[in-house]
């Protein structure tokens, strides 16, 4: 593989980046950015639309006809960066409170990343073509009980992972409309 | 078939967004909408309750106290001004912290510097403290952006808990942690009344520009401490009141005893006392000419400066080469380049110069240095040049004037004998022979002898028969034998022909000799030469 992990080391490197960046605004402002500050904001919002994408573009991708762009493979590694650049930066966000529903919603993106991590485990258990399609014959390296269990354990995790991501979103959503209505819109 | 859909919107995905949706609405029925609430409301309490709450924590499960339906228009801020009625009122009134910032930003909401939700112990008021017109309540914070430590200043940093009230020591704690020594020397300079002075924008420090003002600080001023011009200052007023004038400071340093004035810079400049440069023209008495040159003792005898006398007599009385004859007046003649040359104007004394006067030399007349009191008639000079050995008096200018002796004018009209007739047109000598106008005899005999064919007739008054204008016509009136009318009163060649001594009766036509002959002889009368014996009063029937 060219790229061994690839993803994991730009998405190490983009965290180091936004912490640098976070440690910045705190040393000036001599305090824990707050949600509903700008920089505050602007983390939140960011985070949430690499979210977004995490949760998006790949499975349109992966089940498009038609616009076949790019390798299913980096694909994946863009799903992957955003999947942990994103919720960190969520994390981030919440200035470390978690109480109430944006509370729940952090938890839930916590739980999302670790579940995601633990796809991507069972997910490279079974062989694939750079676009991601699976290879149906074994090239001999593996026990085709170990390939079944694989995929087995795979759809358990989509199972779980999905309804969970679902739950995320539908509460994240639920979040912003209510930070637009109280603290946008003064209401 | 291939499944199509996007990998999220399965059945199980579709399920638990629909459950976390009914979870979150069942949370709003039970709990209102305290999920969404980022954070404790603050709890902290200053002693006043509004509507029964001390603080926001007290009523942490009411968010409509605070949180308006999406349809009403006045938001938040309506339910702030329903609470805290005091700030509603404060709108209106621009003498007010929020009156201003109303003023200022009319737009503005409670929001944009109040927020909750941040703790029990946060702050609850939070704005950028250099966008607020805090000049507007009459202190800038200019001056106060960043503390020393460089972290901006809160308004807690001078207003404690209280933003609406300020203690004036807290300038002094504060400013006392940055400079003790100055702080505690300031204050005791100028009082504990900072902003008596200081607004907020000056610092009337190492940045205060002085000569924005009347006086430039220049030279030894520049360094001298500001408390030792403005003595005792308290107030901007005070300042402003500090005397411009050198003397109010240095009269103590004065060595002249006031006797120079109170104006040091005549003399002085800022830098230092010395050197001194004083500028005698700008005194009322200029040095011009030899007084330029003199020393300052010669006129200010004993550093006596003030009150010298500047008339010349005081300092030159013993110069007077005149002996005061001139009076003390010195500048009426002289002039300080020199005594001399000296310019008298003569025409401004009792004894203008006109004519030959002009050209002589002083002394000519005022012998003996003697220039005073001198007699004004021309005698009491000219006496010796009298030609006329005092005949005509002392008046020498009743015939001559000062351009020369000659031509003189003399007026006989004025004297006893009145020049008439041909007596006009005479030179003096014609009458007045050897020099002598004086004394002379009116008399017609004096100058006219009588005339041979008079037969010594008629006198020595020439006058009674003769007129100035000529001798011909004369006119007798005096005593004659035979009557003057008779003919018709002819002349006296009539009769007289050959001399008053004879006469004849034939200078007329009607005594032709042959006819008067004639008749005689008829009459038997032979001497008929003597008419006048026989016809005395000219009558043919004299006898």
């Amino acid at each position: 593989m060219r790229y061994r992990n690839r993803e994991i080391w730009l998405s190490l490197l983009a965290i180091i980046v936004i912490t640098a960046i976070y440690a910045f605004v705190a040393w000036q402002s001599r305090a824990i950015p707050a949600a509903s500050g700008f920089f505050g904001h602007m983390i939140g919002v960011i985070g949430f639309l690499l979210m977004l994408m995490t949760e998006t573009l790949y499975s349109l991708r992966k089940r498009s006809r038609r616009a076949r762009w790019g390798r299913m493979a980096d694909w994946l590694q863009f799903h992957i960066f955003t999947g942990i650049v994103g919720p960190y930066m969520v994390l981030l966000h919440s200035s470390w409170k978690f109480n109430g529903l944006a509370g729940a919603v952090t938890a839930l993106t916590i739980i999302i990343v670790l579940s995601g991590f633990i796809g991507r485990y069972i997910y490279t258990r079974i062989p694939r073509t750079l676009d991601g399609v699976e290879l149906e014959t074994s090239s001999g390296q593996f026990q085709a009980s170990t390939l079944a269990g694989a995929r087995r354990a795979l759809s358990i995790w989509h199972a779980i992972h999905i309804p969970i991501g679902m739950a995320l979103f539908t509460a994240a959503f639920i979040h912003i409309g209510a930070a637009l209505y109280y603290a946008t819109f003064l209401h | 078939m291939k499944n199509t859909r996007i990998g999220f919107l399965t059945p199980p995905g579709l399920v638990a967004s629909g459950l976390t949706t009914l979870i979150v609405l069942a949370f709003a029925v039970l709990r209102g909408g305290a999920m969404f609430s980022p954070g404790a409301l603050n709890a902290q309490v200053n002693g006043n309750t509004i509507g029964g709450y001390a603080s926001h924590a007290e009523f942490a499960d009411q968010c409509s106290l605070c949180h308006v339906p999406l349809w009403d228009a006045a938001g938040m801020s309506g339910r702030c001004e329903s609470c805290h009625t005091d700030i509603a009122d404060h709108r209106s009134d621009p003498a007010t912290l929020h009156g201003i910032i109303f003023q200022m930003t009319p737009d503005i909401t409670c929001q944009t510097c109040h927020t909750d939700h941040r703790g029990p112990s946060a702050g609850m008021t939070e704005f950028d403290s250099r966008l607020f017109p805090h000049f507007m309540l009459g202190y800038s914070l200019a001056g106060h952006v960043a503390l020393p430590n460089g972290s901006p200043f809160t308004c807690s940093d001078c207003h404690g808990s209280d933003i609406t009230t300020f203690d004036l020591a807290t300038c002094q704690a504060c400013h006392e942690q940055l400079d003790a020594t100055f702080t505690t020397v300031h204050v005791l300079s100028f009082g504990t009344d900072c902003l008596a002075c200081h607004d907020g924008i000056d610092t009337f420090g190492s940045d205060f520009d002085h000569n924005r003002f009347l006086f430039d600080l220049t030279g030894q001023h520049i360094g001298a401490p500001c408390s030792t011009c403005h003595l005792n200052a308290r107030t901007v007023a005070d300042l402003q009141a500090a005397p411009t004038d050198c003397f109010s400071c240095h009269a103590e340093d004065d060595p002249h005893e006031g006797r120079f004035g109170t104006d040091c810079s005549a003399c002085h400049s800022t830098d230092s006392w010395e050197p001194v440069s004083f500028d005698h023209s700008l005194a009322a008495f200029k040095l011009e000419g030899k007084h330029a040159q003199v020393e300052c003792k010669s006129c200010h005898v004993n550093a006596v400066y003030r009150g010298t006398p500047m008339d010349c007599y005081t300092c030159h009385a013993q110069d007077d080469a005149h002996m005061g004859s001139f009076g003390t007046q010195c500048g009426n003649c002289h002039n300080p380049a020199g005594w001399l040359p000296a310019f008298f104007d003569h025409n401004l004394s009792s004894f203008p110069l006109t004519g030959a006067h002009v050209g002589l030399a002083c002394a000519q007349c005022h012998s003996g240095g003697i220039y005073n009191g001198l007699s004004t008639d021309c005698y009491s000079c000219h006496a010796a040049n009298d030609a006329h050995n005092g005949q005509y008096g002392a008046n020498c200018a009743a015939c001559h004037t000062t351009s020369g002796w000659k031509p003189a004018f003399f007026d006989h009209n004025l004297s006893g004998f009145p020049l008439t007739g041909a007596h006009a047109g005479l030179s003096c000598t014609q009458c007045h022979g050897g020099g002598v106008f004086n004394g002379l005899s009116n008399a017609c005999a004096a100058c006219h002898a009588e005339p041979a064919f008079h037969a010594g007739l008629f006198g020595l008054d020439c006058a009674s028969c003769h007129s100035t204008n000529a001798w011909k016509p004369a006119s007798f009136n005096g005593s004659h034998s035979f009557p003057l009318n008779h003919g018709g009163g002819t002349s006296c060649a009539t009769c007289h022909p050959s001399g008053f001594t004879t006469y004849t009766c034939y200078g007329c036509h009607k005594h032709d000799p042959n006819e008067i002959q004639k008749k005689h002889l008829e009459k038997g009368i032979n001497d008929f030469q003597n008419c006048v014996s026989c016809h005395p009063s000219g009558h043919e029937d004299d006898d």
